[in-house]
């Protein structure tokens, strides 16, 4: 019975070749979707999840009274934001170092306490080369981190490899890098801002973290080997540097521990706060409390200065757009189906004549979309295969589909199968067994199956697909308007160049900055340089009141060239100035020292338009108490951060801090790659060599949308495949309604109808389902859309036009898609469907 | 009226040439009434949907109302057709989505007829044909006769002065079969109307004012009653 249910199957499947090639692309692109969705996902839950005793481990957060955590990441608001609370909550996640001390000898519960904390900016030279790494890579950390956490070593006892002095374990990668061997134990590199200290001995070798770690390091260093350790002991709660990853003893009652830690903290913070009511009395800073997050949700978490970030309201949406692909494939094989009824209906009515059961048509007619969805899911997961590239490039991953276990894949690709199969399957074969023998057996002249609820389901899907090509378009042109919107700037042809330096040097970063200045003179593709102590994007993010207004104030230092080489227009008073020699000096009068300032400046200071309208327009050049330093000019407001953010109040010093990054303005259509060789080449000579690490201003204002753009592209990539499935169906359900109608046709041609009579007749119906689909999505979309758009403090209005450009992009691909039958039939001899008598 | 000179169709089949029409010339004059005959399979639909300029001859000239159709484009021929040629059917080929009254008036529509203008129209055809109570209804709901005289209704409603029936009564019983020939005879009496058609039956041959008797693609007989 099964084995002929199967063979059916395949035989029907083979004799509407076209509707199963049809069904067959629709199915498994959907389900390609689906599976690299899935795989996506899994990933992304596979974080930090791998560690032995993972339960027993937790992140050690603080609440955030400063506010800086909550100013560095702004919640990204989504549709499913209520979904994640707690991935909105901002706490600190930086800890005293004293504090992993204080907890081990008061909580008999702690078993073991990690503190990890970053060795900063650092030119490592080893071998006579000189590296610089990605400073989130190197950190401090201690002893019993292998001990803790699963990271396999290759060389080195778990037990002492962070043990020693002037000793560190290497990653893999690192040691090949360096010393091109993994054995490289006992070889040594040197730190130089690792403050005079003797070359650091590679002590133990470990296997590169695996992808879906958070922590991703390279080097790992004995935490008591920073130099400012003892420092930052004694400051005790005063400041907040180090990670602290706590492992519970095995057992330990999570909520009773989290209330003994709550009533500890409040306590043992009282001095913070008291501190911080003290001086800001305008603001009443409640008590402080600790929060236990398990390590392995703490990439669930958005807090600042954790390495991955998953961002779940992301996976959410990502997971409904598949499932949304998935409906509109299952619809498309539904609709295909049920017009195609009337080919089967003869079928099913000898079948009943001759005492086939409801049950038996319903699983005949079951078992073949069940077919066809295995055979549609097999050739999605070799499509997902294929576009796994893209798809990682797309979505920032390295999922790589040999780290999943066959087991996972396969329940993954049999849920999906039978998901389809049943949601496909079901309504059909109910249909089907439906169907009265008599009437099925009558050979109507023109016969179309329920055309209410085809309609229904076609204005479904092309609904879905407007509300989808509305939201890419309205994507696109925001992220085109953040493009070309004016900052207040000219970011074009700027070359950043990184010190190498560390921020502890002071005078290195200014010698190489006149080194680079002289240099630039003499080089004809350079227009301008300047430097600045800041990369892009301003700092010191804490929260002031100003004249009641609470803000967040930005300090930049910058060069005395930087309004001109940005081409920032000075509206009031003046520019720094170097002959005048005063806008560097400290001030350091009894009245500053004793006033309420809010910003630490000291000096003469720029104010942007912002600040100086908040401050209530002072006069110029006189020393501004609030400001801790005359006003001497006030620039333009310019963008000094991306466009999700408003333009904050900020104030500008001149060469407070040394250089952090070196900018070089490139004269328009010199030769770029040229330009940065020569460059390259000068630098090697300036700096002995030291590592060049450059990229462009533009870019690293792009930078800022790198998320807005992958959610672009994965949203295109959504319409698309959401648009051909659509497509698909609709050009299967015009052929199987036109060969409906073809002896309609043939009449209304000798009545007299033109091809373009019968085209409208044929396609008016699709034209005014489309229609009714897009004027459904339109509110739908309008909320989306919106809701979308609040992310971003500078945004585009969703005009009309962008509703009318989607709606013309779902009618003109709808009736490309139908135009193919239509016309077909259109053109048709009507001699021929007529004969047929 | 119209003239067909030499005129041969034939569908190759497997390199072979197979004629339905062998060289069939033919001269119908205006107010002819004219009963085509003959086995079946002998060419007759085939001869009449030339006629209609429905299809096209493989080979041979063809006049129609003074115009060489064979040179025509197929805009054009669909003008010719349209102003000149009414079409009745053995099967009736009423649209079944539509009522008698929409069936009727589905070639004014075609010919950009106003609204009003059709309204009366069909108003006056159904007046005519006595089909006034039946005008909404659908084509199910009526016997084969009924069903024959909405078609030839709607073959009417653009006064063209061609009428070409094929096997107008080839569904019917003989009773309804006498009505529609009747009613052919009074057209081509009254209103000047040219008629050709197909059947089988001698008798309703006999309305007619001459017989064409196909065979195997070519013109057996002529006979002028
Ligand atoms: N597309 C085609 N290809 C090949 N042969 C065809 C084609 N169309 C029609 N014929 C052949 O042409 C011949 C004449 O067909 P036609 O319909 O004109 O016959 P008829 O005289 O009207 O017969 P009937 O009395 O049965 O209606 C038939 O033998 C038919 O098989
Ligand atoms: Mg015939």
């Amino acid at each position: 019975m099964f084995k002929i249910n199967i063979k059916l199957a395949i035989r029907n499947l083979f004799k509407n070749k076209l509707y199963s090639t049809i069904n067959i692309i629709g199915l498994s692109t959907a389900s390609a979707f689906c599976i690299l969705v899935y795989l996506y996902i899994v990933n992304e839950q596979s974080f930090d999840s791998f560690h032995k005793d993972g339960s027993q481990l937790f992140r050690v957060e603080q609440t955030d009274i400063f506010g800086s955590a909550s100013r560095l990441n702004k919640p990204n608001k989504s549709f499913f934001s209520f979904l994640d609370k707690d991935a909105g909550q901002l706490n600190m996640i930086q800890t005293p170092t004293v504090l992993a001390l204080d907890l081990k000898s008061n909580f008999p519960e702690i078993e073991n306490a990690i503190r990890i904390t970053g060795l900063g900016a650092e030119i490592i030279r080893a071998e006579n080369k000189s590296f610089k790494e990605k400073e989130n890579n190197l950190v401090y950390a201690d002893g019993d981190f292998f001990k803790v956490f699963n990271y396999p070593l290759i060389t080195g006892n778990a037990n002492s490899v962070l043990s020693g002095r002037n000793q560190a374990a290497i990653s893999e990668r690192l040691a090949l890098k360096y010393f091109g061997t993994v054995n490289a134990v006992g070889k040594t590199f040197t730190m130089p801002n690792q403050t005079n200290l003797p070359p650091t001995t590679v002590s133990g070798v470990f296997k590169n973290f695996p992808l879906n770690s958070s922590f991703q390091y390279d080097m790992i260093v004995p935490f008591e080997s920073n130099p400012d350790y003892k420092d930052n002991l004694a400051r005790g709660t005063d400041s907040f540097s180090d990670l602290l990853i706590v492992k519970l003893k095995k057992g330990t009652d999570y909520f009773k521990f989290s209330q003994k830690l709550k009533t500890f903290s409040w306590k043992y913070f009282s001095n913070v706060v008291k501190v911080m009511n003290k001086n800001q009395p305008d603001k009443k800073y409640a008590k402080m409390d600790m929060y236990l997050r398990p390590f392995a949700d703490a990439h669930y978490n958005q807090s600042a200065g954790w390495d991955h970030f998953t961002d779940l309201s992301s996976i959410y949406q990502l997971a409904g757009i598949a499932g949304i692909i998935l409906f509109i494939a299952c619809l498309n094989y539904i609709l295909l189906s049920l017009t195609n009824t009337v080919a089967r209906s003869q079928d099913v009515g000898i079948r009943k004549t001759i005492g086939s059961g409801k049950f038996n048509i319903i699983f005949q007619y079951y078992t073949e979309t069940q077919l066809l969805a295995c055979a549609s899911v097999l050739l999605g997961l070799l499509m997902a295969i294929i576009c796994l590239p893209v798809f990682n490039s797309i979505s920032n991953t390295n999922i790589q589909i040999t780290t999943f276990s066959l087991g996972s894949i396969f329940i993954g690709l049999i849920i999906l199968s039978m998901v389809l199969g049943l949601l496909a399957g079901i309504y059909p074969a109910l249909a089907m067994a439906g169907l009265k023998p008599l009437s099925s057996m009558r050979s109507f002249s023109t016969y179309r199956v329920s055309p209410l609820l085809s309609k229904f389901l076609v204005v479904l899907q092309f609904s879905i697909c407007t509300i989808l090509i509305i939201s890419t378009l309205t994507i696109n042109k925001q992220l085109l308007f953040m493009d070309s919107a004016d900052l207040g700037f000219n970011k074009d042809q700027v070359l950043i160049l990184q010190s190498p330096y560390g921020w502890q040097d002071k005078k290195a970063p200014k010698i190489l900055k006149e080194r680079l200045y002289n240099y630039s003179l003499t080089d004809p593709g350079i227009q301008d340089f300047t430097s600045v102590s800041i990369y892009y994007g301003g700092y010191n993010n804490n929260a002031f009141l100003i004249n009641n207004n609470k803000v967040y104030l930005q300090a930049l230092d910058v060069d005395y060239n930087y309004f001109n080489f940005l081409k920032i227009p000075i509206i009031k008073g003046r520019n720094f100035s170097k002959e005048l020699g005063t806008d560097t000096i400290k001030i350091n009068t009894e009245s500053i020292r004793t006033a309420k300032t809010f910003s630490l400046a000291s000096r003469a200071v720029i104010v942007n338009e912002t600040l100086y309208n908040l401050l209530g327009k002072p006069k110029l050049n006189e020393m501004n108490l609030q400001m801790g330093g005359p006003i001497v000019g006030v620039c333009k407001d310019y963008h000094a951060e991306d466009l999700t953010k408003k333009i904050e109040p900020a104030y500008h010093t001149v060469e407070r801090y040394a250089p952090f990054s070196y900018w070089v303005k490139i004269k328009g259509g010199t030769n770029l790659p040229a330009e940065i060789e020569r460059i390259h080449a000068n630098w090697n000579k300036l700096t002995n060599s030291a590592p060049f690490d450059y990229t462009f201003l533009d870019q690293e204002v792009a930078k800022n949308y790198e998320a807005y753009q992958r959610w672009l592209k994965t949203i295109t990539a959504a319409c698309f495949v959401a648009i051909i499935i659509a497509c698909l169906g609709l050009f299967g359900l015009s052929g199987l309604a036109t060969l409906n109608r073809t002896k309609e046709i043939g009449i209304r041609k000798v009545l007299g109808a033109s091809i373009s009579n019968l085209f409208l007749l044929l396609n008016k119906s699709t034209i005014m389902l489309i229609t009714l689909s897009f004027l459904i999505a339109i509110p739908f979309s309008w909320l989306l859309v919106n809701e979308w758009l609040e992310n971003f403090a500078y945004k585009i209005k969703p005009t009309p036009e962008l509703f009318i450009v989607a709606g013309i992009i779902a009618v003109v691909t709808a009736l490309g898609a139908v135009s193919y039958h239509t016309i077909k039939a259109a053109v048709a001899n009507p001699v021929k469907s007529l004969r047929s008598e | 009226m119209l003239s067909l000179k030499n005129i041969s169709k034939y569908y190759q089949i497997g390199g072979n040439k197979s004629f339905v029409l062998n060289n069939v010339s033919l001269e119908v004059e205006e107010g002819e009434f004219v009963s085509i005959m003959g086995p079946s399979g002998s060419g007759k639909s085939t001869l009449l949907n030339i006629i209609g300029m429905l299809d096209e001859p493989s080979e041979g000239y063809h006049y129609f109302a003074g115009n060489a159709v064979h040179q025509l484009k197929e805009k054009q021929r669909a003008a010719l057709y349209k102003q000149y040629v009414g079409f009745v059917f053995q099967a009736y080929h009423l649209i079944d989505e539509l009522t008698v009254y929409e069936n009727i008036e589905t070639p004014l529509i075609y010919q950009n007829y106003s609204g009003s203008d059709r309204k009366a129209i069909v108003a006056d055809m159904l007046d005519r044909f006595q089909i006034v109570g039946k005008k909404d209804l659908f084509p199910a709901q009526l016997s084969g006769g009924q069903q024959q005289l909405v078609g030839i209704a709607r073959a009417l409603i653009t006064k063209p002065k061609l009428i070409l029936a094929d096997e107008p009564t080839g569904n019917l019983n003989s009773k309804q079969g006498i009505e529609i020939m009747e009613l052919f005879a009074k057209l081509n009496k009254e209103d000047k109307v040219t008629i050709i058609q197909v059947t089988h039956s001698e008798k309703n041959a006999g309305y007619g004012s001459r017989i064409i008797n196909l065979l195997d693609g070519k013109i057996d007989s002529s006979i002028k009653l």
